[in-house]
């Protein structure tokens, strides 16, 4: 059985508030580290009952990252262990971002709110193995936009937020539709809040293109025995945990 | 004898130890990269109906904080055939026990999910859940003692395999239920399924599941699952029990076993920890050792003795 996945109790090596309620906590993990494929999550053990999903956001040595909004119990948990605390961590788990092998096919990344998250590691691995990328954020405000200097380092970045406090004012579907009016030929990777994922699958509908995307599910055991993060496909749910969380827009019906 | 081998009626397990329904897959194909399925007294498999069921709109789940969740899967499963001819197989592979669970609508649903596998011999026990709260007419069989035991007689009529019946705990007395399926010539009691409960949200001003409740699992359960377990035991000390609710460690366990269960299962703690059950076989290990027992089977009910001697520990 192809199998690398792993429980462990893993100690949190230091926490990073990188903006108002933006965190990044990196624990020593060097299993979770060597395994973890780009668009996989972990579950992770966070001070309430279940354990909560959080994309794998960067690697560092034996070190893994994950970036997220404090918005409740979890992640307010998550944002105050200490150095040396450890918390369970189970992962890698589901199907990531997959590459095509055509290095001259650019790679278009739509990312909404925290879904940011699991690019910076997506788009590193990408530029290493040599292709072209662009980014387009969109954010509610000035105030949400994270990783902007990192994602820079990778390719062209657009902004856009609804509020217009930094870049245009909009909807990060509207910078999709004129790249695809430019451009078609591009493999698009998404990930963001579902009113966004729905957005952006028209569109893709509309340009008769298929994207690859990121759910975010509420998930209850991330790992394939709960039935709880389904998602409709044809006439089944399908577990996003297991076929996903990165799944082709012609595959679901949203 | 083994410390932790165990007899339901004529059936041998390995240990108590069992994963519940819909808390490890179809059949615990998810579980086995974590430890061999094996080692496990038994899996019972998720409820499967004659045909397909592709289960409830999302949400599905909502975490109940500090106190377990609530769900509303709506049985989602591929069918009694498909797990034959799919899971089945790589469960033998594994030489993993295997309980069916079975669910129907109607009696006649019941009748013909058991006559597709009757004659099988690959499964140490059938099933019957009788109590699933996520479908309209899910909870006719186990809140009505009468019901209850036409299905159980019905199967036990087509079937040499053992039958184990499992029911709600959304009922006013328990033992009624289980006097319908004692009546019936059942070969034990599952005991519990989840509880009905329900969840609001605040901001949108409605239920959180889309079909208002669901069933409510995790730790807030467990003493409701052992007053249940406690009162049918009472009364049919003769009738072995599976118990269930809120099982998280070999603490829960113990409790269950002295209260009167045979075996245990693990339900939502496999979401939180995909090795529970293991940790639970060798934490029974433990206390059978350092509380010198020479079979687990001992504790079974020992909490409604009179005169109990508090164990003593060696230090
Ligand atoms: C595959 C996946 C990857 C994710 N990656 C990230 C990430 O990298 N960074 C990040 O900030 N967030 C991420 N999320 C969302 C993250 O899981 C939630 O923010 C987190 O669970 C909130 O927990 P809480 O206790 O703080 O908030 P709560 O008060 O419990 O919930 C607040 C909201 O968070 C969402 N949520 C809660 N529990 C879950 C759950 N078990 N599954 C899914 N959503 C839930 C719900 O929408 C809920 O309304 C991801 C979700 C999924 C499914
Ligand atoms: C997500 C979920 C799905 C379940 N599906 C089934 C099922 O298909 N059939 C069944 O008999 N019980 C089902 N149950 C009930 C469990 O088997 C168990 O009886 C109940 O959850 C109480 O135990 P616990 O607190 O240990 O989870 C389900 C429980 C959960 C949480
Ligand atoms: S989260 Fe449990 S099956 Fe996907």
């Amino acid at each position: 059985m192809n199998f690398k996945q792993f429980l462990i109790r893993a100690e949190l090596v230091k926490n990073e508030e990188i903006q108002k309620d933006y965190f990044v906590s990196w624990f020593h993990s060097p299993d979770i580290s060597k395994f973890t494929k780009p668009g996989q999550f972990v579950m992770m053990e966070s001070g309430q009952y279940l354990l909560r999903p959080f994309s794998i956001y960067e690697i560092e040595k034996e070190c893994a990252g994950f970036l997220y909004r404090v918005i409740g119990g979890g992640t307010g948990f998550l944002s105050r262990l200490r150095p040396n605390e450890r918390v369970l961590i189970h992962g890698p788990l589901g199907k990531g971002f997959n590459f095509s092998g055509n290095k001259s096919k650019p790679i278009l990344i739509v990312a909404g709110g925290i879904g940011i998250a699991t690019f910076p590691l997506v788009a590193r691995s990408a530029f290493e193995s040599g292709y072209k990328i662009k980014t387009l954020y969109g954010a509610r405000s000035n105030n949400d936009l994270v990783c902007i200097d990192q994602m820079k380092k990778y390719g062209d970045i657009e902004i856009i937020t609804d509020d217009g406090s930094s870049g245009q004012k909009g909807f990060v579907t509207e910078l999709l539709t004129n790249e695809l009016n430019k451009n078609k030929e591009q493999d698009i990777f998404v990930c963001g809040p579902t009113p966004m994922l729905k957005s952006v699958i028209k569109a893709c509908n509309e340009f008769n293109v298929t994207a690859q995307v990121s759910f975010e599910e509420y998930m209850a055991c991330g790992y394939g025995v709960c039935m709880s993060c389904v998602i409709k496909s044809g006439d089944k749910y399908v577990r996003t945990c297991i076929e996903g969380p990165v799944m082709r827009s012609n595959a679901i019906n949203f | 004898m083994q410390l932790l081998e165990t007899k339901v009626g004529n059936t041998t397990f390995k240990n108590p130890v069992f994963l519940a329904s819909g808390t490890c897959g179809v059949a615990g194909r998810e579980l086995a990269p974590y430890f061999n399925l094996n080692e496990l007294g038994g899996i019972v498999t998720k409820s499967l109906s004659i045909k397909p069921r592709t289960g409830n709109p999302t949400p599905r789940v909502i975490e109940i904080p500090g106190c377990g969740m609530l769900n509303s899967i709506g049985l989602q499963n591929p069918g009694i055939e498909y797990f034959v001819k799919e899971e089945l197989p790589f469960l033998k592979e594994q030489n993993a026990t295997s309980v069916v669970n079975i669910v129907g609508e109607t009696l006649d649903d019941y009748i013909q999910a058991v006559d597709y596998i009757k004659n099988r011999n690959e499964f140490a026990a059938i099933e019957l859940n009788l109590s699933c709260p996520n479908v309209e007419s899910g909870l006719d069989f186990s809140q009505d003692p009468k019901k209850a035991f036409t299905v159980v007689s019905e199967i036990k009529k087509i079937t040499k395999i053992p039958v184990w019946a499992k029911l709600s705990p959304n009922v006013t007395d328990i033992t009624q239920i289980a006097k319908g399926c004692i009546d019936a010539g059942i070969d034990a009691l599952s005991l519990i399924n989840t509880v009905i409960g329900l969840a609001i949200n605040k901001w949108t001003k409605k239920p959180v599941l889309p079909r208002v409740s669901g069933g409510y699992s995790g730790p807030a359960i467990k003493p409701i699952a052992l007053r249940m377990v406690w009162e049918t035991y009472k009364k049919f000390p003769n009738t072995p029990i599976i118990g269930i609710g809120g099982i998280h460690n070999a603490d829960d366990a113990i409790e269950f076993l002295l209260c009167g269960a045979t075996c245990i299962q693990i339900g939502t703690a496999n979401f939180v920890n995909p090795k529970a059950s293991i940790e639970i076989i060798s934490g029974l290990e433990d206390y059978c050792r350092k509380t010198k027992l020479s079979s687990i089977t001992e504790l079974t009910g020992q909490a409604h003795l009179q005169n109990q001697k508090t164990v003593q520990l060696a230090h």
